[in-house]
């Protein structure tokens, strides 16, 4: 952790909410990607980040600073995010009606944003067939590189369970890709006219 | 040996002893379903690697830091609240106590419905006694005092009293009901 961010977070542990304004500034991406992935819409995406930093800033002087802060949010957000997603029923919402997602980016071609666009809907559309905790072990796994230990602490799991359901996570995952590959997503591509996968 | 076992090999992120690896690529060489299986989770590995990170849309501290502060404004009008109702509960259950007692200690005293209206009605009377006694001693000073003391200065003293009534119910209401405040 970087020392500028270790003094903020003590500064925050002694109350100071402007110091804790900044370490949302660092870690905000990396925990909106994360309920966006969770959660699968932008503004639901938005209110989950929000309430996981103000759950963070309320537990602030819990926070052991020998941890690292990123686990530790990320764990606040996975927690938040699995009981939003027990509280309702997430429908898998089309393209259209989806506002457009920042990317980091984008790259200067306009087929290049259509073709990443449909990437994030595949992507969706994907993590949708998982369970809640499956989901976050997943994301976990792949867009932050979080080892077994990592994952298993800020889920609450096993070692062996976390294992376990990542890779029966893996299996759904290819199953619902071999069998949606001709038909939902192969309607996609000739409905925006992009080239193959 | 089932697929299972293959399965598990392919979907696998750690590696594998040389005659394990050596077993899975003869065994998805011959089976379909692993083949199939092993290219569709080469995909979606590739899809989630090469998957961007979402971000937030411009502003996000700021709002979080607004989100907060109305929290705090939230929370201090629900404690303020949450006082003026124990503040209201309180004088409340002190006034049915008074009354609890005062009945319990006027039945302690009667025995019949008849001795409860003889008291009342005997209450009633030593009151209006001890008014026409008080109406004959007080008159005659009142109305030296009112014929003593000049009308401008009554008036001085009736806008006193008007202004801290009016202040007084005004800091009552104020502490009870807290100010809205728009969020």
């Amino acid at each position: 952790m970087p020392e500028l961010e270790s003094a903020w977070l003590i500064l925050a542990q002694e109350g100071d909410s402007e110091a804790f304004a900044k370490v949302v500034e660092v870690h905000q991406s990396a925990v909106y990607n994360f309920c966006f992935r969770m959660l699968g819409d932008p503004y639901e995406a938005e209110d989950a980040a929000q309430e996981t930093f103000i759950r963070a800033y309320k537990a602030i002087k819990s926070y052991d600073r020998t941890r690292s802060f990123s686990t530790w949010i990320l764990s606040i957000a996975a927690h938040y995010c699995i009981d939003q997603l027990r509280r309702k029923k997430i429908q898998v919402t089309s393209m259209e009606d989806q506002p457009y997602l920042e990317i980091r980016d984008p790259g200067p071609n306009p087929e290049s944003v259509l073709s990443m666009r449909e990437d994030q809907q595949r992507i969706r559309s994907l993590l949708n067939v998982l369970s809640d905790t499956d989901r976050a072990a997943i994301i976990m796994f792949y867009w932050y590189e979080f080892s077994y230990e990592e994952i298993a602490n800020s889920l609450g799991l096993s070692l062996s369970a976390v294992k376990s359901r990542l890779h029966r996570a893996r299996a759904r995952l290819a199953k619902t890709w071999s069998e949606r590959k001709g038909s939902v997503f192969g309607l996609e591509r000739q409905t925006y006219g992009s080239p193959a996968v | 040996m089932g697929h299972q076992l293959y399965e598990s090999w392919l979907l696998s992120v750690e590696p594998l002893m040389p005659e394990d690896e050596k077993m899975l690529h003869e065994h998805v060489e011959t089976c379909q379903s692993c083949r199939d299986l092993f290219f569709a989770w080469q995909e979606v590995e590739n899809l989630i690697r090469e998957a961007p990170i979402a971000e937030p849309t411009p502003g996000f501290a700021d709002r979080w830091q607004i989100r907060l502060e109305n929290l705090a404004i939230e929370q201090k009008l629900r404690r303020q609240n949450l006082i003026s109702w124990w503040f209201v509960s309180a004088t409340i259950g002190a006034a049915l106590l008074v009354l609890l007692v005062m009945v319990i200690v006027f039945f302690a005293t009667v025995q019949t419905p008849f001795q409860v209206f003889v008291s009342g009605i005997t209450f009633f009377a030593g009151l209006l006694a001890l008014m026409s006694t008080l109406q004959v001693a007080f008159i005659p000073v009142l109305e030296v005092i009112l014929t003593s003391i000049p009308p401008v200065i009554w008036f001085i003293v009736f806008v006193a009293l008007g202004l801290s009534i009016i202040l007084t119910t005004y800091s009552i209401r104020k502490y009870i009901f807290p100010r809205r405040v728009a969020l």
